[in-house]
């Protein structure tokens, strides 16, 4: 629902024909973005659309190559982030500005701190907060240190902060990505009540459900250009996507696939680790997963999921419990005689487990071709004719958009690393895969694509655990959903019987299931 | 007490660069610089307090250049502390020579000594006289700047400013808070009260200027720093413990224990002491989300 706090007046900020290059990439190419005053504004576009860096333009942190900002019908210049906040431009990143080791007090007022006879006034700072508290409707205690809190709670505190500076334009970075969907809907009554207040807010995202939910209008980037602004009232997902994509046949829902047979492919009992850095450790967690089944694992980023896809494939110990592939006891193994076993595993972080970033695409896409090299002690060539070959038809098998097997990792856009990643652990054929937060920071295209070639591995018997902090790809790939909270599995639902709102009650551990053991 | 002041100093003086986690391991190589600089400025001007001045005000230039290093110039700033306790002591060496002509040892009459003050009333109480009273202005300074730091991380914006340009930097510079600045002034910390640690050594305990002098008590300050995990408090006591051992480890009597394990004790207690830290200490207590990936 859109808020009713807009005005049909001048608007309070203008970008007219803003452009930014980086070397060889044109960031922005004549972008332009209005916003009026109690307005939620939203910012939608593919990764690599230009929506950070137009915002970071805005916020003063680059400087554009052409075009200009308008505030209040004047143009201004940002220099540096303290022009735009002294113009009353406020925004909360994505990656949270706030030193875990001060308490809340001290964090709102860095840079700009009360002070008395030229030190800290403590008394000021508490009392400044009040005033921001009340008009989102939240209450802090100033003195608790803010690394103890919750990402959620973190995340007003940002709010508080920007509005401390006395914000009237918010600019905030894909807000929900930390957020559950419960805290997800709090975030949204508090924009909402910013906006009716008359304060402006610049929603980006790329999750068109949140951005229907809140906007008042929406702005579509593409490929660093202003593709088209609705009026959210007036328009549908599906034109969005259109504009998002440049395609109309971007299929949003659930993935079309063949039901799983009988029989248990991966079998876990009882499995519990110890704590390995921030992610939680697990306490006795067991399932199964059929053939040609993908079973989701949704959570809160940090109740164990990643700790288990590690556990799975071997990178770390397992205190008890047991891992059975194809009644193949894993637990004593190895990642790479795992791997040999039949267990393939996309990492959760690409950059620095999927794919060689400085090295080619070539070496990408064969490294397990390469693992099996059976020459003697491993003088034959990594990349043999046939290697090479291979590669090139990946390439085409997967759509992979690059100038060849020798270009560098780095030079793909997320979608294309992750269709590297996904070509070589498919191709392994094997009998189970784990894939970790398999779409983060691939674009809508890509992600529709790697999806089917999911569906396709299935048909063909493989059983995929699927772990995904995004609900929605849970949602549209899993027969059987399992949730974590605080190391735990605290329940097991068919997808089709469940919806959004019950996982996200689970997800934060206010109910818990018995699970079947 | 007297060993206690040149660690105490040495301690302060990288405290700032704990928290804006430049932590600087090149004090020992700064107090050789000042103990240095306190002998050559002493003989130039025959004023001691004009040989603190300048040395302070030599050890803050260099800390602007060391800043800089780290900073602008991205030089990583464990090795540039490496390269800066090794380069001090082959300077020293080479300057004494080159300049003096003299191996070793640069004593002369000409070097003037820090006078030694006595607190009127506490002076006279049997134990606590010669502890607290009887001691050079800069050992006072040391205790001053204990109290300053104690009420500074209290009651300051800039100390907050330090804390947060080592804890998240980015979240300093959204907040239009100056990264850089603080950085360079932590360093210019550093080396200035290294360069009175320095001082201390070779204008203040004695009047005289050795090879090597500062014999590792920079390193024993390290040592007291990276323990107390920018406590105030703590690393004030830590660094008299220390110095307490350093003394102990002198007079000790060669009967009692050879005088070469006896020298071993300071450092013997700071490795312990950061053993017990290492065991004690736990990681991921509080921390800030920070999605991963995404452009």
């Amino acid at each position: 629902m859109p808020s009713s706090g807009v005005q049909d007046t001048q608007p309070v900020l203008e970008l007219r024909g803003i452009t930014k290059i980086f070397g060889p990439v044109v960031a922005n190419k004549d972008v332009d973005f209005d916003l009026k005053a109690g307005e939620i504004h939203a910012l939608v576009g593919e990764n690599g659309a230009g929506k950070t860096t137009l915002m970071r333009i805005l916020y003063g942190m680059y400087q554009p190559d052409g075009g200009t900002i308008v505030m209040d019908g004047r143009p201004v210049g940002f220099k540096k982030p303290m022009d735009a906040i002294n113009h009353g431009i406020g925004m909360v990143h994505q990656h949270f500005m706030l030193v875990p080791g001060f308490t809340v007090a001290e964090n709102v007022t860095l840079g700009a701190e009360p002070r008395r006879n030229g030190f800290f006034d403590h008394a000021a700072a508490n009392d400044s907060l009040v005033e921001p508290m009340k008009r989102l409707g939240i209450s802090l205690d100033p003195e608790t240190v803010t690394g103890t809190l919750n990402v959620a709670t973190q995340q007003k505190l940002e709010i508080i902060k920007v509005l401390y500076r006395g914000a009237k334009i918010i600019i905030l970075d894909e807000p929900t990505a930390v957020l559950t969907p419960q805290e997800t809907e709090e975030l949204f009554v508090l924009l909402k009540t910013l906006a009716n207040d008359g304060s402006s807010v610049i929603f980006i995202s790329h999750k068109l459900r949140e951005v229907f939910a809140v906007a008042d209008r929406i702005t579509v980037l593409r490929n660093g250009q202003t593709i088209q602004t609705f009026n959210a009232a007036q328009t549908d997902a599906a034109s969005v996507v259109a504009a998002m994509t440049g395609r109309t046949d971007v299929n949003l829902g659930r993935v079309e696939r063949t039901e799983p047979t009988d029989g248990t492919v991966l079998e876990v009992k009882g499995l519990e680790t110890g704590k390995h850095g921030a992610d939680a450790a697990l306490k006795s967690i067991s399932f199964s997963v059929r053939p040609g089944e993908v079973l989701g694992i949704a959570g809160v980023e940090g109740n164990g999921q990643s700790t288990l896809a590690e556990t799975l494939i071997g990178i770390q110990p397992l205190d008890a419990g047991f891992i059975r592939l194809r009644d193949v006891e894993l637990g004593g193994l190895n990642v790479a005689e795992r791997r040999s076993k039949g267990l393939s595993y996309v990492a959760e972080d690409r950059h620095l487990e999927g794919i060689p970033l400085n090295g080619t695409v070539l070496e990408g896409i064969s490294a397990g071709l390469i693992r099996r090299d059976s020459s003697p002690v491993g003088l034959g060539l990594a990349f043999p004719r046939t290697v090479r070959h291979w590669s090139t038809h990946m390439i085409k098998k997967y759509s992979i958009k690059t100038s060849g097997p020798g270009a560098k990792c780095s030079t793909l856009s997320g979608g294309n690393q992750q269709k590297i990643v996904m070509a070589r652990e498919l191709e392994d054929k094997p009998d189970c895969i784990i894939l970790a937060q398999p779409t983060r920071g691939v674009d809508l295209g890509a992600i529709e694509f790697l999806y089917n070639q999911v569906a396709e591995a299935t048909a063909a018997g493989c059983a995929v655990v699927l772990i995904s902090a995004d609900m929605d790809e849970i949602l549209r790939l899993s027969d059987r959903v399992l949730v974590m909270y605080g190391g735990s599995i605290v329940a097991e639902q068919q997808t089709d019987a469940t919806s959004r709102e019950e996982l996200g009650m689970y997800m934060v551990g206010a109910q818990t299931m018995k699970v079947g053991k | 007490m007297r060993l206690t002041t040149p660690i105490l100093l040495a301690a302060l003086a990288c405290l700032p660069t704990q928290w804006t986690k430049d932590l600087n391991v090149g004090l020992e190589g700064a107090m050789l610089f000042g103990a240095f600089g306190g002998v050559v400025f002493g003989l130039t001007f025959g004023s001691g307090f004009a040989a603190v001045t300048l040395t302070i005000v030599a050890g803050a230039l260099s800390g602007v250049v060391f800043g800089w290093l780290i900073t602008r110039l991205k030089v990583n700033v464990f090795i540039a502390g490496i390269v800066l306790n090794i380069f001090a002591g082959a300077a020293t060496v080479y300057l004494l020579r080159s300049l003096f002509g003299v191996k070793g040892t640069l004593s002369a009459p000409g070097i003037p000594s820090l006078p030694t003050y006595r607190i009127p009333l506490i002076d006279g109480i049997p134990v606590l006289g010669p502890l607290l009273s009887g001691h050079t202005v800069l050992t006072y300074l040391s205790w001053a700047i204990v109290a300053g730091a104690l009420f500074a991380v209290k009651h300051t914006v800039l100390v907050r400013h330090l804390k947060a340009a080592g804890e998240h930097p980015a979240a300093l510079a959204a907040a239009g808070g100056n990264v850089q600045r603080m950085r360079i002034l932590a360093q210019v910390w550093c080396f200035s009260l290294c360069a009175l640690a320095g001082a201390q050594l070779s204008i203040g305990q004695l009047t005289l200027f050795t090879e090597g002098m500062t014999n590792g008590l920079g390193f024993v300050a390290l040592a007291a720093v990276i323990f107390c995990r920018g406590r105030v408090l703590l690393l004030t006591l830590m660094s008299v413990v220390f110095g307490l051992a350093s003394a102990v480890a002198i007079q000790v009597n060669d009967s009692v224990i050879p005088p070469q394990i006896a020298q071993m004790l300071p450092y013997l207690i700071a490795f312990v002491g950061l053993v017990v830290l290492a065991r004690t200490s736990k990681d991921g207590g509080v921390r800030i989300a920070t999605p991963t990936m995404e452009s």
